[in-house]
Parts: C-alpha cells; sequence; structure tokens
C-alpha cells in the first residue's frame, strides 16, 4: 500500500469517527482527591491505647498478610512474564554492564537476576560481557564493548517475536527449535540476520560493518537496505510490488555452519543509492511499480521485466562503484556480502551458548554467588573461564557445576557442587597459599562462625598461619548482616576517601597509592611522587588516576601498574578535587592552569581548557564524553562541549563553589555548601531542573559522592545521611545517625555507613530494611561488593554479609 | 501567558513542581490537571473504545490513567513529549481492561444495547469499522489507533511503544491494508 493508499484509509477511518461522551473533569478530579486522601491515612479522634494496639495489631497482621501475598503474587507475574517471552532474564554479568530502561533516560547497573523487557538497552564497558536468556527458548550473550537494544520482544499470539538491534560490538546466541511463527533476528544498521534453531554471533564495528559468524544450521542475512521501503513510502511502489522488490532484488544470502560474512556499510549504501537511482528512473519512464507489473514472467529467471530493468540498472552502479559483478541469478544483495572460514574468536564465543545452558523453566533456577579469600581469584566454570570472584550467575537447578578458581601466589582451588538449593546457593573458598616457609606450630580456629569450617594444624607465624590455613568452606546460607570474617591488618587508617573499583580498593595517603584487597590486604603501595601530596584516587575506563598539589597526572590499571603519565596537567587543590575519568577520557582540574583533558587510556592530550579563575571542585563528564561540566571557585558552572572545544554555557550558581559537581546525563548536581542547597541543571544547557535546600548540610564538611544515580549526601555535624535521587533531587533516604565517622557508600538500594563508636549500619532506601552490627574502635572506612560490606576501623577490617 | 497557551510539558511539569512541594491538590493543580484533561480526555477514550471497550469501560480505564498521570506527576520530565509518556499510560490501562474484560466476557441480556432512532446508515458504516479494528491483532490494532486517533507521529508512537520505527511502519502499512480488505469485503463504502 503507498503513501497515497494510506492516507486515503486514513481519512476514510477519520471521517467515520464516532465521538463518544466523556465524563466532565469533576467526577475525575474528585476520584482523584479520594485517591490521593486515601494515602494520607487519617487518625481521627483520640483513641484510647488499648484500642489504638489492637488496631495497629491487626494492621500489621494484615500488612504483613498482604506483602507476603503481593511477594507471592509478583513472582507468580514475573515468572509468567518470563516464561512467555515477554521479558527475558540475566543469568549472568561480568565486570560493568548497564541497562536503560524503555522510558528511562538514564543507564544504571545492571545485575544478575533483573528482568529485561521490550524497549530496553544495554550496555557492556571493555572488558565486561553478560548473558540473559529467554527462558526456555534462547541465550543471548554480549561481548565487551556492545551496545543492544530490545527492539522487539513479545509473544504475540503464543509465538515469540525477538528482535535485538545491535548498535556496537558483538553478540552471540543460540535459540532452541523455534515454534511455527516465532522470530529471532538481530538487526544491525547494514544487515538483519534471521534464525531458527542455530547457533550464530552478529558483530558490527564503528563504521557499521556487519559479521554474521555461523556455528551450526544456517543464518539467512538481508543487507538492511532502505531504498524500496522509502519508495512505497513516497507512492513508486506498491506495497505488494516492494515486498517482491525486496525479495527479487535483495534477496537473502544463506550463511552456513563454519562460514562467516561480512557486510560492509559502504557498500550496502551504494546499493541503496543505486536502487534508488534505478527504481526512480523505471518510474519515470513507465509509472509506479504495482504488483500487476510484477506478476507476468517475463525472463527465464521468472522475473518480470520491470524487476530485470531495475535489477539492471542497479547492478551496473554496483559494479561500477564496488567493481563487483553479480550473476544474473543471484540477488543483488549478495554482491555487497564476503563470505569467509569462521574465525577463530567467533569460535570461541559461539562455544559460550550452547543449549545446555538454555533455562528451562523460573521455578527451577538457583543464584549461585561465588566469592574466594583472596578476591579477584579468576573462576572457571566446567573449565571455562568465566569471570572473576566476586562471580554471581544463575543456572539450573540440580545442575553440577565444577568449579575452578586460581589465583597468582595460591594453589587452584578445585570442586564440584551439586546445584540442589531452591534459590540462591552462596559458595565462598578459601584458597592456600603456595609455599609459605613454617616454623611453629599454632592451632587454627575458623575465623567465620558463621560458616562450617574444617581446619588443619599447620606451622607458622600467626600472620603465615592465617594465609596457610586450608580451610574448606562448604555452602550456608547467609543472612545480610552476618559476620563473615574479621582480620588485623598493617594498614595505614589516613586514607582520604577511598575508592571501591573492580573488587579492589584505591586509597591516597601523602605520595603513595595504595591498592587493597577487600578483606584489607595490601596488595601493592605505589610511591607516586618525591614529596607533594596526591589526590584522592579516582576510577573509570578501566584505570585509576591520581593528581597532586604539584601539577601532573597519573594512571594505573587496578593491580597498581602505571600505564601513562603527564606533567603538564596544572596543581589541584587539594579536598574536594581529583581528576575525572569516563567515556575514553580523564580530565584534572587546577588552580593555576585550567582543565587539561586527556584520552584516558593513552594519556594523549584532547583539550585544554583554559579557565583564568581557580578551580576546587571535580569536574562532571556527560553525554559520552562530549560535554564537560565544571565549576570555578567564585560560582560559576560551565557546560563546555569538548568536540567543538567551545564554551556552551556558563550560570552563576552560588557565590562559592567548592564541592564536586556530581550527576549524570540527565542531571549535573551542583551543591552550594553555604546554603545547603543541590541544584540539579540540565548539562546540555545549564538550565535548571530541580533545587533542593538540606539544611542540614550547611557547612558539611563530607563531599557528596555519586554512585549509580544517586547523590549521597553526609553531615557529620547534624548526624545526618541523605540519599537523593539525581535525576529528580528527589530525597530516597532521610536517616539520622550520631557519630558519622566514614563516608557512606551505596551498593543497589543499599547504603552503608560506620560511625566514631564502631556501629556498622545498612539501609535499603527502597525496602525500609535496615541492620547494624558493632565493631572495636571508630570506622574510618566502608565499602560493599556483591557478596560483603566492609569496615575499617583503626588496623582492622571486618567482612559483614550485605 | 495564559494557561490555555501553555504547551503540554511545560503544563505537566508544573504540576511535577507543585506535587514535589506537597501542593497536589492546590489550585492551581487543579487548573493545569483540567487543561490537560480538556486537550485528551475525547482522544483516550476514542482510543479505549476502538480498542474494544464498551464506552462505560473505556471512560473507567481514562479515568484510571489520568489519576495515575496525575499521581506521578512528579517523575515527568520537561524534555520529553508529554503526549508519548501519557499515552503510554493510557494504553497500559486500556491493555489491562481490555484483557480482564476478555477474560470474563459475559453478556447479560440487560447490556445488549437495543438499536434505536440513532440507528442509521452512517452509524452502521461507523460501529462496522470500529468493529474490523476491535478485531486486529493486538499489534496492529495499537499502532493504528495511535495513529489515526491520537494524531501521534510514527516516530512518537516508537517511542510510547518502544517498538522500532520501520515495525511500526510495517504495522501501519498491514493494519490499512487489512482494514480497506474488511470495508471492500463488507461493501461499507
Amino acid at each position: 500500500m503507498n503513501f497515497q493508499e494510506q492516507n486515503d484509509v486514513e481519512r476514510l477511518l477519520l471521517d467515520h469517527t464516532i465521538e463518544e461522551k466523556i465524563v466532565d473533569f469533576h467526577t475525575i478530579w474528585g476520584y482523584y482527591k479520594d485517591a490521593e486522601r486515601s494515602k494520607e491515612v487519617p487518625m481521627s479522634g483520640k483513641k484510647g491505647g488499648a484500642k489504638v494496639a489492637i488496631w495497629l495489631s491487626l494492621f500489621a497482621i494484615v500488612a504483613v498478610a498482604g506483602w507476603f501475598g503481593m511477594t507471592k503474587y509478583t513472582a507468580m507475574k514475573q515468572q509468567q512474564t518470563l516464561e512467555s517471552g515477554n521479558a527475558m532474564l540475566v543469568t549472568l554479568i561480568v565486570g560493568d554492564v548497564e541497562v536503560k530502561k524503555s522510558g528511562s533516560g538514564d543507564w544504571t547497573a545492571l545485575y544478575v537476576d533483573d528482568v529485561l523487557k521490550m524497549g530496553d538497552e544495554i550496555k557492556t564497558a571493555d572488558e565486561s560481557y553478560c548473558e540473559i536468556q529467554m527462558i526456555g527458548r534462547g541465550i543471548y550473550r554480549l561481548e565487551s564493548g556492545t551496545e543492544m537494544a530490545l527492539s522487539q520482544l513479545e509473544n504475540v499470539n503464543g509465538a515469540v517475536q525477538a528482535t535485538m538491534t545491535l548498535n556496537s560490538g558483538q553478540v552471540a546466541l543460540k535459540p532452541e527449535k523455534l515454534h511455527e511463527g516465532e522470530t529471532f533476528q538481530v538487526e544491525t544498521s547494514t544487515a538483519i540476520a534471521a534464525v531458527r534453531g542455530t547457533r550464530f554471533s552478529v558483530a558490527v564495528n564503528g563504521d557499521g560493518d556487519t559479521s554474521v559468524a555461523v556455528a551450526e544450521g544456517t543464518v539467512a542475512v538481508a543487507p538492511n537496505v532502505t531504498a524500496i521501503d522509502d519508495a512505497a513510502n513516497r507512492g513508486l511502489v506498491s506495497q505488494g510490488a516492494a515486498d517482491t522488490l525486496q525479495e527479487q532484488l535483495v534477496g537473502t544470502t544463506p550463511v552456513t555452519a563454519g562460514e562467516e560474512l561480512n557486510v560492509m556499510t559502504s557498500s550496502v549504501k551504494t546499493l541503496d543509492a543505486a536502487l534508488t537511482t534505478a527504481i526512480e528512473t523505471t518510474v519515470s519512464n513507465s509509472g509506479a511499480i504495482t504488483e500487476d507489473k510484477l506478476t507476468a514472467p517475463d525472463s527465464p529467471t521468472g522475473q518480470s521485466e520491470v524487476v530485470l530493468a531495475v535489477r539492471d540498472m542497479a547492478a551496473a552502479d554496483v559494479a561500477a562503484a564496488t567493481g563487483t559483478t553479480a550473476a544474473p541469478d543471484v540477488p543483488l544483495g549478495s554482491v555487497v556480502a564476503t563470505r569467509r572460514a569462521i574465525s577463530e574468536q567467533a569460535l570461541a564465543i559461539l562455544d559460550q551458548v550452547t543449549e545446555d545452558k538454555i533455562i528451562q523453566n523460573v521455578v527451577e533456577m538457583v543464584k549461585v554467588a561465588v566469592n574466594s579469600q583472596p578476591q579477584g581469584a579468576v573462576v572457571f566454570v566446567d573449565g571455562v573461564r568465566v569471570g572473576t570472584t566476586p562471580y554471581v550467575q544463575i543456572v539450573q537447578k540440580n545442575s553440577e557445576i565444577a568449579l575452578t578458581l586460581t589465583a597468582d601466589g595460591y594453589n587452584d582451588y578445585n570442586q564440584t557442587y551439586k546445584v540442589d538449593a531452591n534459590t540462591r546457593m552462596n559458595i565462598v573458598a578459601v584458597m592456600d597459599r603456595v609455599n609459605v616457609p613454617v616454623s611453629t606450630t599454632v592451632s587454627v580456629e575458623p575465623t567465620n562462625a558463621e560458616v562450617a569450617a574444617v581446619t588443619t594444624t599447620v606451622a607458622g607465624t600467626a600472620e603465615q598461619v592465617a594465609a596457610v590455613s586450608t580451610t574448606t568452606t562448604t555452602v550456608k546460607q547467609i543472612l545480610p548482616g552476618d559476620l563473615l570474617w574479621n582480620k588485623s591488618i598493617a594498614f595505614v587508617s589516613e586514607t582520604k576517601d577511598p575508592v571501591t573499583y573492580r573488587g579492589t580498593m584505591f586509597a591516597t595517603v601523602g605520595n603513595k597509592l595504595y591498592v587493597i584487597s577487600p578483606n584489607g590486604t595490601v596488595l601493592k603501595t605505589v610511591t607516586v611522587i618525591d614529596s607533594g601530596t596526591l589526590t584522592k584516587p579516582t576510577v573509570g575506563d578501566g584505570l585509576v588516576f591520581v593528581g597532586s598539589d604539584g601539577g601532573g597526572v597519573w594512571a594505573f590499571d587496578t593491580s597498581g601498574n602505571k600505564v601513562w603519565s603527564k606533567s603538564d596537567a596544572g596543581k589541584e587543590m587539594m579536598g574536594g578535587v581529583s581528576p575525572v575519568a569516563g567515556s575514553g577520557i580523564v580530565a584534572v582540574p587546577s588552580i593555576d592552569n585550567g582543565i587539561s583533558v586527556y584520552d584516558s587510556q593513552s594519556g594523549a592530550t584532547v583539550a585544554h581548557i583554559s579557565e583564568p579563575q581557580q578551580i576546587f571542585s571535580k569536574p562532571l563528564i556527560v553525554n559520552g564524553g562530549k560535554i564537560l561540566v565544571y565549576a570555578v571557585e567564585q560560582g560559576d558552572v560551565i557546560g563546555y562541549d569538548l568536540q567543538a572545544k567551545t564554551e556552551l554555557w556558563r550560570k552563576k550558581i552560588a557565590n562559592r563553589i567548592i564541592m564536586p559537581i556530581l550527576g549524570n546525563d540527565s542531571a549535573a548536581v551542583v551543591f552550594d555548601r553555604d546554603s545547603g542547597t543541590f541544584y540539579g541543571l540540565n548539562p546540555s544547557t545549564g538550565d535548571q531542573v530541580w533545587s533542593k535546600v538540606l539544611a542540614a548540610t550547611v557547612k558539611t564538611t563530607y563531599y557528596p559522592v555519586y554512585i549509580s544515580g544517586k547523590i549521597l549526601v553526609i553531615s557529620k555535624e547534624a548526624d545526618k545521611v541523605y540519599v537523593l535521587y539525581a535525576k529528580t533531587g528527589e530525597i530516597l533516604l532521610n536517616k539520622t545517625i550520631a557519630g558519622i565517622s566514614s563516608y557512606p557508600f551505596v551498593s543497589g538500594e543499599w547504603v552503608y555507613v560506620g560511625t566514631s563508636s564502631g556501629g556498622v549500619y545498612g539501609f535499603n532506601y527502597s525496602s525500609g530494611a535496615s541492620w547494624s552490627k558493632t565493631v572495636s574502635g571508630a570506622v574510618s572506612m566502608i565499602s560493599a561488593d556483591d557478596n560483603g560490606v566492609y569496615a575499617l576501623t583503626a588496623g582492622t577490617v571486618t567482612g559483614f554479609a550485605r | 501567558m495564559g494557561i490555555k497557551e501553555l504547551p503540554d510539558n511545560d503544563l505537566a511539569w508544573r504540576m511535577g513542581q507543585l506535587a514535589k512541594d506537597g501542593e497536589r491538590g492546590s489550585g492551581p493543580f487543579e487548573q493545569y490537571a483540567e487543561e490537560l484533561y480538556s486537550r485528551y480526555a475525547k482522544q483516550a477514550v476514542n482510543l479505549s473504545c476502538y480498542y474494544g471497550l464498551r464506552i462505560d469501560d473505556a471512560n473507567d480505564a481514562v479515568q484510571t490513567a489520568f489519576i495515575k498521570a496525575f499521581r506521578s506527576i512528579a517523575s515527568y520530565r520537561k524534555d520529553k513529549v508529554f503526549k508519548n509518556w501519557f499515552f503510554k499510560i493510557v494504553l497500559n490501562c486500556v491493555r489491562d481492561s481490555y484483557n480482564q474484560k476478555k477474560r470474563n466476557f459475559h453478556s447479560d441480556i440487560d447490556d445488549v444495547e437495543i438499536p434505536n432512532e440513532h440507528f442509521s446508515k452512517e452509524f452502521h458504516i461507523s460501529m462496522s469499522i470500529r468493529g474490523i479494528i476491535n478485531e486486529l491483532p493486538d499489534k496492529l490494532k495499537e499502532v493504528l489507533i495511535l495513529k489515526v486517533y491520537t494524531g501521534m507521529s510514527i516516530e512518537e508512537i516508537s517511542r510510547a511503544t518502544g517498538v522500532s520505527v520501520r515495525q511500526i511502519h510495517n504495522r501501519i502499512n498491514q493494519a490499512y491494508t487489512v482494514v480497506k480488505k474488511k470495508i471492500e469485503e463488507e461493501e461499507l463504502i
């Protein structure tokens, strides 16, 4: 159906619209007011204490029963959604993987067990990957540097329609044998790969060139040309004719097992342009192309005169541009593709998506969490390297997993587990150190009272014994707040704002950078500069960066090895300032030389922003590294276009800004410490989106922190902890805690904070759940990862279960 | 600028600001709400009826959608197109209601509407067209209704439904083709 015909149908429908009577606004407004009032739960009149107690008890019973009912209901709904094919489940995450939910503008961290629906987008960072599954139907594995959208994911009358749009990177998939009418396809800007019960991968590079590799079965690949659709929309080709033209002119190219097909963007564009010209010429000669003109076969190939005319013209253009001539009986789509034997790299990735990995139904899946001491051990499941600890994966119930952990300086840990837990299984492996010299005999007690442990008698100093104890851990349910272990360490507790990144903590003291395992072991001490003071560390793009009060910037890998350094960055103000890294760049603010911006991986200079005023606050990188938002001490906030190298906007926000600019693409959050006001600005325009006054934060000495879309603010002076939603300024958590002594830490929906009297608190700002524990001495630092919460007091680190 | 001249997103954003300030039931909040209602209630009810709901159920679904929208207005972002945001809510409410009605469908004798003096030829054509649309597969029906009865563009429908622009093009084309064929078969025009 062409554009004009579509218009005619639309006009017909509009002409015969039945205008229904609608209820008046005041009726709706009345219901709205009722709904609002019911939220307030008024308590009219005074009641006696006993009556109140009875009412409260009844309310509590109903609420608890309701909660269980709702939980059960929600789980059932989720199960139905997953098993119907209207959603997918995240079963494995390694590294940094983010999701942008449909209708949301923000990227947030993706976790194992999360559910993805149509319209959601996923991206994996460098050295990261994830697996998502359509329960009972198929598995997708997204390699590092991949961005993919779930463009269509729905069960239409019992047939699942799944189309993934791959914007960059590589995805491997293995669908089960599909039912009649079901679709599994991957679309890129240059090709569409459609499949039935096979195993293949699709990769797209920065130019849009697409590569389809097949390990089993056959995949039909069509170049993603738009010329025929466009012509149909312009009325040059009828819709019925468009489908025929698409089939006969462009067609699909079969790719069989052991083959790899490459489709180049430039070739697809050439074909698109050639088809457009050929169709226009044919239409100007003999009128619009309709189904009638395509029905009578005029050639031995069964193609009509019109198709042959368009094909000859387009083929000539393509041959002139590419030097490749298409055989008469081959659709032109095959001309833009080149075929070769499947690469080793593609085969290795396809080995990871096998039928036995596909979870058959929701009630039979179990979440397996593996942690180790030391953390960061390389994990092999069934002989395949799957990541490093802490590691989480969802597997089929009653399956067996052969687990191997390896770490430098430790014996390999080998154990086979039967996954027979109902929903979750925790495995904590304590690994043996290799070749430790021993001299005395000491009996070792288990360090974790909550975990069943078997110990052997070994010889050595007390410190060595801790390392050589052969503690074999069995599986046990661990509850939030349970003690995992408690360990004395020889580590300086005067760290400035340590950061946790990829399972390792980084802290600076004076001129040194410390690399610390989450259980408190100092893995490496790096003397970065001979004299002077380092900024607090900052992390991003897989690296750790520090600046100094004498100028310069240093980049380290997560093991503490120097990657590069630059001496031309200006001097940094001590306190809230540090370099900021992400989206492939690192920006170093200074008090004497504006902002120097470098390529985070190579250290090459990307830009230099001349700013005569002093910068006391950490800037913010947004819009994929295109915009830098920074503030000068005198209170101006500036948006700078790093590509055009021009100032986008400059706004006077406060009299003095010394706190870091935090946030994301939705809002750059500026904190005026003198008035306790937080401003959410649109990073692209500088327009104020929201503002919030938190009087308790006036003159706070702690810097706000940004983690996963939230701004964490504490006031030691007013004993307050707040969590704000960066996008809207909404207060997610407001707690009063006496004697706060550590920076809080946010992980998922949990906020952790330590106090001077040894209190360690965990709050869930979504469910309202909380726990608290006490350690000996003031808590100077707190951090968390998937498996534990770690509190540092003078010389001791204590780990608690989350 | 008077309320009538304010663009949708400005009205919604102002309501959001009032909601955040605890002014959900205030006079200005009600005025903005009424203005948005006057702009979109009719389209929403039409959408519901063409989806397959009876007029009473359609008004109920639209009422639920407006109440949901007003209550969650604080989460509305000014840089979003209000119409996309709102019709996404409407579509969810209508789908829920439609699926529920479909499951519990029964027709009491008292519910059956008796044709009366309004039963004219035009009424017959219009009701028949509505019936044809009702019977389309859900995925075709949704895009057709959004395109014809809310005036949303292809790109806006894509954003509201989370389906790619190309797919929307294809679905609209399929839907129109089916509708045209059925109209011709039933010799309505």
